[in-house]
């Protein structure tokens, strides 16, 4: 059983691959040529939002010749958007070079060019690889034409990039699917609870919708206790700590403030450091300065802004309870659980209506008592989840009457995995 | 009996048809296991959702960012997981070899399939198909092994080569040789403990090795219907996954139906299960019948001489 249920698998991925690849264009005249290192060379212009043209250039190894479609649009829609909302591309052209997995460059040599290496598959609906290549181009800007004052400020050029490509690919790409790696290399849509060995032994093989900022939110949650974002990059006690640091943290710091403070704010922020680091470098005491200035209500936001750059603090709020404590009286007990301060909007939902409190987030625990003619059926803090960094949204909220059916619907679904997993392991004897 | 695919498929599906009352025997094994598994993770879920608006989401749909949270706060309980499966699945293994011992036998003896015939067959060959587990799960463990160093010395071949494509087809074929040798495995190992049942026999290795070479002389034929029946049950999972897509999430009412199906799957496979079983029995009784008559035949051309 344990083999033809892999076997099943096998075929279902190997049908499904057809799917979830592009198109595999055939080699042709006009698509390109192939260059002198074995290489196809292929030119595309895009003209941004300034009415400039930019020439892109590139130089893709054959056996990823399918992948082109892709690397012209996600580069072209980082070019335009980065042009419209950040600053104009100084050159005329850019040059995208495809490199073998085996050769160990991670940053191009010129100022306008980037490196990038490609799995051989792609799955249709999983973002990574144009998250990757438009953090890549947005590098140019904060990475190559505005240089760091110190290299502990890197995350400054890692975080806004991977922000500005987050922006890039949500407005412009549909709802990223889930997918995991059948052997090592074959994309298949779902999602894997057991494995050994690159062989999937509890799955599911369904679309399911995944933010983009899961990856991050997924490293973030493996070193949550890792430097804090504008802290030096040798308190950092491994590579992968370095990387959450400088990437993934200031990226989350930067979806949070997207949510808080609006997009236009944010990308303004952006714009604005840019702009002043052409003039000299300003390093994270300018970003800081000019988000501290920028950013509406003002107070509240800057004591959050400034914990999440400077410190490891942890976010974590809840509402404890809700009851019913008179004729029409409600109380709602919220608490903060961990050291972190973010300033939280807590609603209470009736059967008509909704009622909205605000909370700076400073006190460990708030209490708050109103009256309501309707049924009250539950409260909630920060419910568009603009604090990122939350550690558990589903304590978020709190139901008066208590609802077994999600956790029976979830128990029910893992029964049923774990019936088969027995059945194929147990097959054995 | 003439040993065609189509004679022994039709006459195990009649053997494993008046044996049903045995599959609420394995369903409900396999349930308590299940069930043990699913109660630690069951109390987490409540903790964490009773109370919350987040499982209106998971009701409908999936919420990723949940599953990453949950992952995360519930870490030390989940890394647990593994090794309760584990845990569990080693005493469920132990407890199918004993029910084993009883489904070959009323198999052998079709009139005789008394619950009670059952269970005396399972405590009398339970001690014999046991080191016969043992050393099905060496050799799995060694394919496992052998697996990872073919993946190595891959990668050691791949260092500093750019060829993806023959990367990615030579890795394939790992693993298709990975399946193929589990199979052969599982074969070698399920016609062992059906010949030490039939033939009375307790010396496990020697009996392995006349099973390799009853294999050997009648491969096409218990080669192809294993493949018969596996592929059979494969096909149920591709109807069960085409069904299962088409039940809506909401209203709650369809979890029931949904429930439901995945069970009709559950008593599928471990029909299936005996459906291996059964077709083995027969094969296994039809092969040793034909060698008799060989025998039978020559001694009697040799008292005409």
């Amino acid at each position: 059983m344990k083999i033809f249920a892999f076997i099943l698998l096998l075929l279902y991925s190997t049908l499904s691959i057809t799917e979830n690849i592009d198109e595999i264009i055939p080699p042709s005249k006009n698509l390109g040529k192939e260059t002198q290192s074995g290489k196809i060379h292929k030119t595309t212009t895009v003209a941004t939002e300034n009415r400039d043209s930019i020439k892109i250039h590139f130089f893709i190894q054959p056996e990823h010749e399918r992948h082109i479609e892709r690397l012209k649009k996600i580069c072209s829609l980082t070019l335009k958007f980065l042009s419209k909302n950040i600053g104009k591309y100084p050159y005329s052209d850019l040059s995208v070079v495809d490199i073998p997995k085996n050769i160990q460059t991670a940053e191009s040599l010129n100022a306008n060019a980037i490196v990038f290496d490609a799995d051989y598959f792609l799955a249709k609906q999983s973002y990574e690889f144009e998250i990757s290549i438009a953090s890549k181009i947005a590098s140019i800007y904060f990475g190559n034409i505005v240089k760091n004052i110190s290299s502990d400020d890197a995350w400054l050029n890692y975080g806004l990039s991977r922000y500005i490509a987050h922006k890039v690919v949500e407005k412009n790409y549909p709802l990223q699917m889930n997918t995991f790696h059948l052997a090592g290399y074959l994309p298949i849509y779902g999602i894997t609870f057991l494995s050994y060995n690159e062989i999937p032994i509890i799955y599911t093989l369904r679309y399911f919708d995944v933010p983009l900022e899961s990856s991050s939110l997924k490293k973030y949650y493996e070193n949550i206790n890792s430097v804090p974002i504008a802290g030096n990059n040798s308190d950092a006690l491994n590579k992968e700590e370095l990387e959450v640091k400088n990437v993934h943290k200031p990226y989350l710091f930067m979806l949070s403030l997207d949510r808080y403070s609006g997009e236009n704010n944010t990308l303004g922020i952006i714009s604005e450091y840019y702009k002043q680091s052409l003039v000299s470098p300003v390093g994270k005491d300018g970003f800081i300065d000019i988000l501290l200035k920028t950013t509406p209500t003002k107070y509240e936001f800057n004591r959050y802004a400034l914990s999440a750059l400077n410190t490891a603090d942890k976010f974590d709020y809840a509402v404890d309870s809700l009851t019913a404590i008179g004729d029409n009286e409600f109380q709602i007990i919220a608490s903060r659980k961990e050291a972190g301060v973010f300033p939280v909007e807590i609603f209470a939902y009736t059967e008509k209506d909704t009622l909205k409190f605000r909370w700076d987030g400073k006190s460990v625990h708030k209490k708050i008592i109103f009256q309501s003619n309707e049924k009250v059926i539950a409260a909630e803090l920060d419910p568009r989840h603009k604090n990122i960094f939350d550690l558990n949204y589903a304590n978020n909220s709190f139901m008066l009457e208590p609802d077994y059916t999600t956790s029976v619907s979830v128990a029910i679904r893992w029964f049923f995995w774990i019936q088969n997993a027995i059945i194929i392991i147990g097959s054995v004897g | 009996m003439k040993n065609t695919m189509k004679n022994v498929l039709v006459q195990s599906a009649r053997d494993v048809y008046n044996n049903l009352k045995f599959i609420f025997l394995f369903w409900g094994t396999n349930a308590v296991f299940a069930l043990l598994l699913t109660l630690p993770l069951y109390r987490l879920l409540n903790e964490n959702l009773n109370r919350s608006l987040i499982g209106s989401s998971l009701t409908h749909d999936f919420n990723y960012t949940w599953f990453l949270q949950f992952s995360n706060i519930f870490k030390s309980n989940i890394d647990e997981l593994p090794y309760l499966i584990i845990a569990v699945t080693a005493i469920y293994t132990l407890i199918q070899t004993f029910f084993l011992g009883g489904l070959i036998s009323v198999f052998h003896f079709p009139k005789k399939n008394h619950f009670t015939d059952f269970f005396y067959g399972s405590v009398k060959y339970w001690y014999r198909f046991l080191k016969v587990l043992i050393v099905s799960i060496v050799l799995y463990a060694a394919l496992f092994i052998l697996n990872d160093y073919l993946g190595d010395l891959i990668s050691f071949l791949f260092v500093g080569n750019g060829n993806e494509l023959a990367e990615i087809i030579i890795r394939s074929l790992r693993y298709l040789l990975l399946i193929f040798l589990i199979g052969m495995v599982t074969m070698i190992s399920d016609y062992t403990k059906v010949s030490l049942a039939l033939a009375d026999r307790e010396k496990v290795f020697s009996e392995i090795k006349s099973v390799l070479v009853l294999m050997k002389k009648n491969f096409y034929l218990i080669f192809n219907i294993f493949l018969f029946v596996a592929l059979l049950g494969a096909v149920g999972s591709v109807i069960y996954n085409f069904l299962e897509a088409l039940i809506p999430s909401e209203p709650v009412y369809f979890l029931i139906l949904a429930f439901v199906l995945q069970q009709m799957l559950v008593i599928f496979r471990l029909y299936i299960r005996m459906f291996f079983y059964s077709t083995e029995v027969n094969i296994y009784k039809d092969i040793v019948a034909d060698f008799a008559a060989v025998d039978i035949s020559d001694d009697k051309t040799e008292i005409k001489k």
